[in-house]
């Protein structure tokens, strides 16, 4: 692999969701979303705990295929290429399309050992120690760390891990990132932090990101979609849902009437 | 005004207070009942064996001159076994807890498998001498051999072995198996990097537990047909299957009370090796929790 792609040669593929529906345990968790999330724009996620935000994004890297007790029906697509459910295709497609979840994802290992190995199991031929660089240069992590990748990620604060996460995913220049919760438990100024880094992948990235804070949903996406218990309630650009929501059940949840 | 808050509820705690140190000393005089027999045994091994503790007696065979019998061989045919049977019972326990509780979805055989499996951990150990009598050493016809005896044991460890390493594969947390996955791992990739590592230490302490309880096996070996006062050195799998807590059954029924005396060392001995391998379970499990 040769130097980063130049932004010009490389548009970050959109991603669909088409008839989407997730059943678990026999318990239907998502059913009949479609929207399609524009490719380099971030797609916020919003909706009540337990709405489904989670497993939705989860379907665009097919997670759901590991969960034995989870049943994903309908068809996701990144562009025009449906990403179907077959195993020697998957490794390749959950790098291209990451899924980020919370902390406790961390292996209770090294710094440099988490950022690098996505790297490291997807044969990167290039430089690692460059391109761990880079990723935790792009998180903003690596002034803080950068003196000490050998450290445990256990030793971290909350938000560092978090970003560390970030970095970890960034490392294998994904086409998509999937941010589940990026922000949850973190201070303002963590949160902060971790925002400014998403608008900047804005572009290089495609972004989802599922969210319970309303506020950084409008102040960081382009898009919102907006989902309760399981059906996907509005889909549209994410200054018009908040300004002029078309479904009473939207508007409910951003003016804080439900929760 | 305190009146009033306090209506309806004792002015003292005394009654919970005496109910409280009832039940706590109950508990105390459980656990000292459950350890008591360790000790009294350790204590009853000790009168009896420790004058037999030479040097000699580490040196020589069994004969039957109680004034230089000894457990070379046997200790050798111990240790021979304990050592066959961690070699093939660990990669196998491993293997089997991975494929059970590690391969994400979980395959419709391991669901099956997984189920069965806790079932045989509870079979007794004569059985799988008996098991060990028609599979080892009449139908792969490896006679009363070490080798059968090894064969025999491991069967016996694995459930429990397995048992052990699931629990430990299952309690590693499934954020980080996700992770892997998430970023492109294949399912021997997740295992490799995500699972095993964090279980390396915990899987070492649950070996060397299942080893110190192959060392201390006897009924099995006594239906495969153990040997006692055997003369010859041990050095290799495929001599006579003989093992130290044969021996120490063997010596106990004497009616000489010098062999019975031998016995007592013999058995100090066992206590002293099962003792050890589990301090070092603990002492293993105890440095990779601390890692974690």
């Amino acid at each position: 692999m040769g130097p980063p792609l130049a932004a010009a040669d490389f548009a970050p593929p959109g991603l669909r969701a088409a008839s989407v529906s997730v059943t678990r345990g026999g318990r239907r968790v998502l059913s009949e979303v479609s929207f399609a999330a524009p490719g380099g724009q971030v797609t916020a996620i919003v909706g009540p705990a337990g709405s489904g935000k989670g497993a939705l994004l989860r379907c665009f890297n097919r997670m759901h295929d590991l969960d034995g007790a989870a049943e994903m029906s309908g068809a996701v697509f990144r562009e025009n290429e449906e990403l179907v459910r077959l195993p020697e295709h998957l490794a390749g497609l959950r790098r291209r399309i990451v899924l980020v979840s919370g902390r406790a994802g961390l292996f209770p290992r090294s710094i440099s050992f988490n950022v690098a190995f996505g790297l490291r199991i997807n044969r990167y031929r290039g430089d690692i120690d460059r391109q761990v660089q880079t990723a935790l240069e792009t998180a903003g992590l690596w002034p803080e760390v950068g003196d000490r990748l050998d450290q445990s990620a256990m030793a971290l604060g909350a938000g560092q891990m978090q970003r560390l996460c970030l970095a970890r995913a960034l490392a294998v220049e994904p086409e998509a990132l999937l941010l589940d919760h990026p922000t949850s438990g973190l201070d303002r100024n963590e949160s902060g932090k971790i925002e400014d880094i998403i608008v900047s992948l804005r572009g290089r990235h495609t972004i989802l990101l599922a969210t319970e804070n309303l506020g950084q949903a409008s102040r960081i996406s382009d898009y919102t979609a907006f989902v309760q218990d399981g059906e996907l309630v509005e889909f549209g650009e994410t200054e018009r849902v908040f300004t002029n929501p078309e479904h009473p059940l939207t508007e409910a949840f951003i003016t804080g009437r439900t929760g | 005004m305190t009146a009033r808050v306090d209506q309806g509820f004792p002015a003292s705690i005394r009654e919970r207070n005496r109910s409280d140190r009832i039940v706590r000393r109950a508990c105390a005089a459980a656990a000292v009942v459950a350890l008591a027999p360790l000790v009294l045994v350790a204590v009853h091994a000790l009168w009896l064996g420790a004058p037999h503790l030479t040097l000699d007696f580490f040196l020589n065979a069994p004969s039957s001159d109680p004034a230089s019998a000894g457990i070379r061989p046997l200790l050798l045919g111990t240790v021979w076994m304990v050592a066959l049977v961690g070699l093939v019972a660990v990669p196998l326990s491993v293997g089997s807890a991975v494929y059970l509780d590690a391969y994400f979805p979980q395959r419709r055989l391991a669901r099956i498998l997984g189920s069965n499996i806790g079932y045989l951990a509870s079979v007794p150990s004569v059985v799988y001498g008996l098991v060990g009598l028609a599979v080892f050493a009449r139908g792969a016809a490896m006679g009363h051999t070490l080798l059968a005896g090894a064969a025999t044991l491991t069967l016996l460890v694995l459930p429990l072995l397995t048992r052990a390493t699931r629990e430990v594969v299952r309690a590693v947390p499934r954020a980080q198996v996700e992770a892997a996955y998430a970023l492109g791992a294949t399912p021997f990739q997740a295992i490799r990097f995500a699972v095993l590592p964090g279980s390396a230490g915990q899987i070492a302490a649950a070996s060397l537990r299942a080893l110190s309880r192959a060392a201390g096996e006897t009924a099995p070996l006594v239906v495969l047909g153990a040997f006692t006062f055997i003369a010859l050195n041990v050095t290799s799998p495929l001599d006579p299957l003989t093992a130290l807590p044969v021996q120490v059954f063997e010596w106990t029924e004497s009616t000489d009370a010098r062999f019975r005396g031998l016995a007592g060392a013999a058995a100090l001995v066992l206590l002293a090796g099962t003792l050890l391998l589990n301090a070092g379970a603990t002492l293993v499990h105890g440095s990779s929790i601390g890692r974690r």
